[in-house]
């Protein structure tokens, strides 16, 4: 639960492209490039450091008009992904704040 | 091997631009090899001072040496050839730094090129040299420099090598057992202008159809072609950039085949239509 909590935003220097329907990620210390599927750009551009992974999750339901649950576990695995890759920090001093 | 008048007293000279590659040798073969295979790229005559490339016998082994200072040693000649013959691209490559070099062969139309880009064994220099025999021009089918600055492909006219249609599919690390064979275009096919790129296409050999079209995905085609792009590194970010923008700009046809004159026709059709609408245009199944 904590997790949902958490207001991901993207790391400092990684280069975001797009390349039609998809996108592109660029970590320029890492010197790795990554592309995105559809699902995955539109949760990239959704952790900008202002919502929690449960506001993405609910964003995204509400565009795919399909169940919270269903969407919430995926934005789940791939917050996690970008986070495993450096693409993203998890705010958790903003989600300490917002708790207290 | 063919006599090649150009190769004098033990040394052959390239150039590629303002740059040039002296390889030095008193082993015939070496230099004949070289002078076949690069033979678009041959100067008439030898300067004083330039970069230089040497294969000598030194005690039944193969020495290859850089600016006199020796670089790796071979019991076979063949694999000395072979690795002469990267380090000719490689003094090339760290000439002009500034381009985007890839590992993709190249045709020109009327006014863009197609670009054919994969690892060896895809089956670039056979539709490329099959799409010569109808009419485009050659620019490149394994090494093609792109200028990030005009977009264009420099020609880079190697000698088209093309392996045999052995009727199956072979695992990557079992390609270089299909034997090759250089191909002499004729000077007419070689385009010697840059030109802009006007599609991407990813051949894949394969005995499921005899050509067809696949669907692609621009992200992954994207990283695609970096990781073809030799010296993506040292671009960085703006390699990546510059093939995002590629990817979303031309059309792309990753293109599955067994009969290389099928998927030349296939190819060509698409180039020479305009409508990216007809690109899911599927061939007819084995």
């Amino acid at each position: 639960m904590e997790f949902l909590k958490a207001r991901p935003s993207r790391a400092a220097g990684v280069v975001s492209m797009d390349v039609l329907e998809e996108k592109v990620l660029f970590h320029p210390a890492r010197q790795e490039a990554i592309s995105l599927n559809v699902s995955s750009a539109a949760i990239w551009d959704l952790c900008d450091g202002t919502r929690t992974v449960a506001e993405i999750g609910h964003e995204l339901s509400e565009w795919a008009g399909a169940p919270d649950s269903d969407v919430l576990a995926d934005v789940e695995r791939i917050v996690k992904q970008f986070s495993e890759l450096s693409l993203l920090h998890i705010d958790t001093a903003n989600q300490i704040g917002e708790d207290a | 091997m063919r006599s090649v008048s150009k190769v004098a007293r033990g040394r052959v000279c390239l150039r590629f631009l303002d740059y040039d590659v002296t390889v030095v040798s008193s082993i015939e073969s070496v230099l004949q090899r070289v002078a076949f295979g690069f033979r678009r790229m041959l100067r008439a005559d030898i300067p004083d001072s330039s970069f230089e490339l040497e294969i000598r016998e030194e005690h039944g082994r193969y020495e290859l040496l850089r600016n006199g200072e020796l670089l790796a040693s071979y019991s076979d000649l063949f694999e000395a050839k072979t690795v002469l013959r990267h380090e000719i691209n490689r003094a090339f490559i760290y000439a002009y730094p500034e381009f985007l070099w890839m590992h993709a062969g190249a045709v020109a139309g009327k006014d863009r090129a197609a670009l054919f880009v994969g690892i060896s064994g895809r089956g670039k220099s056979t539709l490329i040299t099959t799409l010569c025999q109808q009419g485009f021009r050659y620019l490149s089918d394994d090494i093609i420099p792109l200028d990030p600055a005009t977009g264009k492909a420099i020609p880079y006219p190697m000698t088209p090598i093309v392996r045999e249609n052995i009727g199956q599919e072979l695992p990557p690390e079992r390609v270089e057992e299909i034997p090759r064979t250089l191909v002499e275009l004729p000077e007419s096919t070689y385009c010697r202008e840059p030109v802009s790129v006007g599609s991407v296409i990813l051949p894949a050999y394969s005995t499921k159809c005899q050509a067809r079209i696949l669907p692609f995905s621009p992200g992954t085609t994207t990283l695609d072609l970096v990781k073809q792009c030799i010296n993506a590194r040292v671009h960085g970010a703006s390699a990546v950039t510059f093939m995002a923008e590629l990817t979303a700009s031309v059309p792309v046809l990753p293109i599955e085949y067994s009969d290389a004159q099928s998927a030349a026709n296939l190819v060509s059709r698409v180039l020479n239509e305009s409508s990216p609408a007809t690109y899911s245009s599927i061939g007819p199944a084995a």
